[in-house]
């Protein structure tokens, strides 16, 4: 099993929030299907791409358009090296 | 995943079901009881068994999400407990028809054998008690194995609650079985058999599947609370409160049952309400573990 580096902890555990335990199988799938990538191979550079995709997928399972917004938003927060906002989850 | 087997299964026992209730035409006992002519008494056959097939129906349905998607995420840690629960949830509803069918046959018989009454009451009544005790049990180890994924220690004042609730139950339940008629008339009669083996074979044996029963649903409640994730929590919680409503159900037909003697003394009306509302809590847990399964597939489908 390959160690995961500080920003795929960070975005599984932010996706946890929303997804909990599916959230490890959601990126996968996320990175694996539109960035043909494993997921242990993510960088930053990856994370903008990855986020538009997540938007799109996100929406599909609820109709609260700011919860979408707000598990983007933090993701890429993540991707900056900056998560010192406060969230609601 | 198919489901072939299962669907065909479900659907030869609801027919079955169906075809007992709409062909046999209805009991002149009860015709006059109720001052029912005989396109009255069909008329009111048809609005509660038709319901009451679509909602095993959607009680299969609902099972076989659950079970489909257990075996999405059959290689997680959450996965072998969902298995277990939708095996359960399954177990349940076949044997819901099985024993509704099978005590439409059992009227059937009886109006051709009145004296194979009390021997066949007899053995529907524990087979009813063996087979939601399977069921329910299943039911309850995955619900255990699962909150067992957030290690959550049940507090003092839940247990409290809990037995308080349980004694409640309990003592409703006796009193049911207490005020039946001491010598009651072969057609008034339940169980055939003496008030303590009633009391030892039936009455404790179901009070304690109603308590796995109610404790499991009450752990899925737990794990929901526990665990993390917005979307995902809010799937779940369609599939307890619906696994809550369908042990409420149960719980209620054998109360229905119990208090049958006291029932027959009611108008149409009352009857036919009492019906409907056990038929609108069913119908609402079947639809409820259904859409919450639904749900959750769809996390793992996008």
């Amino acid at each position: 099993m390959v160690a995961k580096s500080k920003l795929q902890e960070q975005i599984l555990e932010i996706s946890r929030d929303y997804l909990g335990p599916a959230a490890e199988r959601f990126i996968e799938r996320q990175v694996n299907t539109h960035l043909k990538k494993d997921f242990n191979s993510i960088t930053k550079s990856d994370v903008v791409k990855l986020v538009d995709w997540i938007r799109l997928s996100f929406a599909l399972l609820t109709n609260d358009s700011q919860l979408v917004d707000e598990y983007a938003e933090r993701l890429l927060e993540a991707a900056k090296g900056n998560s010192s906002k406060s969230y609601s989850r | 995943v198919k489901h072939k087997a299962y669907i065909g299964l479900f659907s030869l026992l609801i027919l079955t079901y169906l075809l007992l209730n709409i062909l046999v035409a209805p009991d002149k006992v009860t015709l006059a009881h109720y001052h029912l002519s005989l396109a009255g008494a069909r008329a009111i056959i048809y609005s509660v068994v038709f319901p009451i097939a679509f909602i095993y129906a959607s009680g299969a349905y609902g099972a076989l999400m659950v079970k489909d998607y257990a075996y999405i995420i059959r290689k997680s840690k959450e996965g072998r407990a969902i298995n277990i629960l939708g095996n359960g949830l399954l177990l349940l509803v076949l044997f819901q028809v099985l024993t509704s069918t099978l005590g439409s046959l059992l009227a059937l018989v009886v109006r051709h054998y009145p004296s194979w009454l009390s021997t066949l009451t007899i053995i529907n009544n524990y087979l009813a008690i063996a087979l939601s005790g399977l069921a329910f049990g299943v039911i309850a180890y995955g619900a255990w194995q699962l909150l067992d994924l957030v290690r959550y220690r049940v507090r003092a004042y839940e247990q409290h609650l809990m037995t308080f609730f349980f004694i409640a139950i309990s003592a409703i339940y006796t009193y049911f079985i207490v005020i039946q008629p001491i010598h009651p008339t072969p057609a008034h009669r339940i169980y055939f058999m003496p008030n303590w083996l009633v009391m030892f074979t039936i009455a404790i044996p179901y009070l304690f599947i109603w308590y796995i029963g109610i404790l499991a649903a009450y752990q899925i409640h737990i794990y929901q609370r526990k665990v993390k994730g917005t979307i995902y929590k809010g799937s779940l919680n369609y599939i307890a409160l619906g696994l809550t409503a369908v042990v409420l159900s149960s719980i209620i037909i054998r109360f229905l049952a119990t208090a049958s003697t006291q029932i027959d003394r009611l108008k149409l009306t009352p009857v036919l309400f009492i019906i409907y509302a056990f038929l609108v809590i069913i119908g609402a847990g079947n639809l409820s573990i259904a859409w919450g399964a639904r749900k959750l597939r769809k996390i793992e489908e996008v």
